[in-house]
């Protein structure tokens, strides 16, 4: 059994049809003795109905989300997806291993050159 | 849950670029609709759609089907929405930098503005519209709501309970004798 004010709460949720069954039969069952909660769902319709007023559409909403629509795919081409680029394993990738010897072999050779070089001056 | 929706997200995932036109397609009026009553500014919602989009067209693999895909894409727009709104100076840059569109609609506002709907909204907080629209305007059962904006049920019946309030003084305002 609800109290009258957890049944009030319930009320917006009554009107639009969303509560389940044994919610709208105990909200039934209320509003056959209250009539504050009458009054509420007179004004609760009322309102529900400014929120659902339909307005002329202008003619030209069809092309306008035609046009947005473009532009946004135009958009996701110069941004994608981390998942959409390629990844690849440095195992995947012999040339790097390649140039890191390069690389590597470069470093040493100044190192010692450094060191050593001075004494072929 | 809507199998059509459902498959379009699916292809989206697998980074299907069609699936993901007709996605927007289908959302934008809804997300221009939800926008716009909740953050009351047509200038922002361009904006806004593009980058709600944008994030289910990277996020679409993350999900899991524990919501539908509605709830989904409104719960993204919505944190998207308090975002631009904390952040009203960023989003108004980006704005200005952005290109007119090819194609006028000669009232974008008629589809989405109501007056007499404007009147009520008024005096509530963003919180409190997102609440009222997502009960009223798309029907949206309570548990769902408190899944789309990531609050507990309780706090979705207690923001219900001052923007009817709020609502239904302004009703009582405006009837011949009622309050001022």
């Amino acid at each position: 059994m609800k109290s009258h004010e957890e049944v009030k709460e319930l009320l917006p949720w009554f009107v639009n049809g969303s509560l389940n069954e044994d919610e709208q039969s105990i909200v039934n069952e209320h509003l056959e003795s209250c009539d504050e909660c009458q009054r509420d769902i007179e004004q609760l319709l009322m309102i529900s109905k400014e929120f659902n007023a339909t307005v002329d559409i202008d003619d030209d909403w069809d092309d306008y989300i035609e046009v947005s629509s473009r532009n946004f795919m135009g958009k996701l081409d110069e941004s994608p997806r981390k998942q959409d680029l390629p990844v690849q394993s440095r195992s995947r990738q012999p040339w790097l291993w390649i140039s890191s010897a390069v690389d590597c072999s470069f470093i040493v050779d100044d190192l010692y050159l450094l060191t050593v070089g001075d004494a072929y001056r | 849950m809507n199998s059509g929706e459902l498959k379009l997200l699916k292809a989206v995932a697998e980074g299907d670029k069609r699936a993901m036109a007709s996605l927007y397609e289908c959302y934008m009026p809804r997300l221009w609709r939800f926008l716009y009553r909740i953050t009351r500014d047509s200038d922002l919602i361009q904006e806004l759609t593009n980058d709600v989009m944008l994030t289910v067209w990277q996020k679409a693999e993350q999900f899991r089907q524990e919501s539908t895909v509605s709830t989904w894409i409104l719960g993204i727009a919505y944190r998207k929405a308090l975002d631009a709104i904390r952040h009203q100076k960023r989003y108004r840059n980006r704005i200005e930098q952005l290109p007119e569109p090819a194609v006028q609609v000669n009232d974008v506002n008629a589809l989405i503005v109501d007056r007499d709907l404007d009147k009520l909204l008024d005096n509530l907080t963003t919180e409190q519209r997102a609440v009222a629209e997502l009960s009223f305007g798309f029907g949206y059962s309570y548990p769902e709501i408190a899944e789309i904006l990531g609050i507990p049920v309780n706090t979705v019946k207690t923001r219900m309970y001052y923007a009817r309030k709020s609502m239904q003084a302004s009703f009582e305002g405006e009837r011949p004798g009622g309050p001022k």
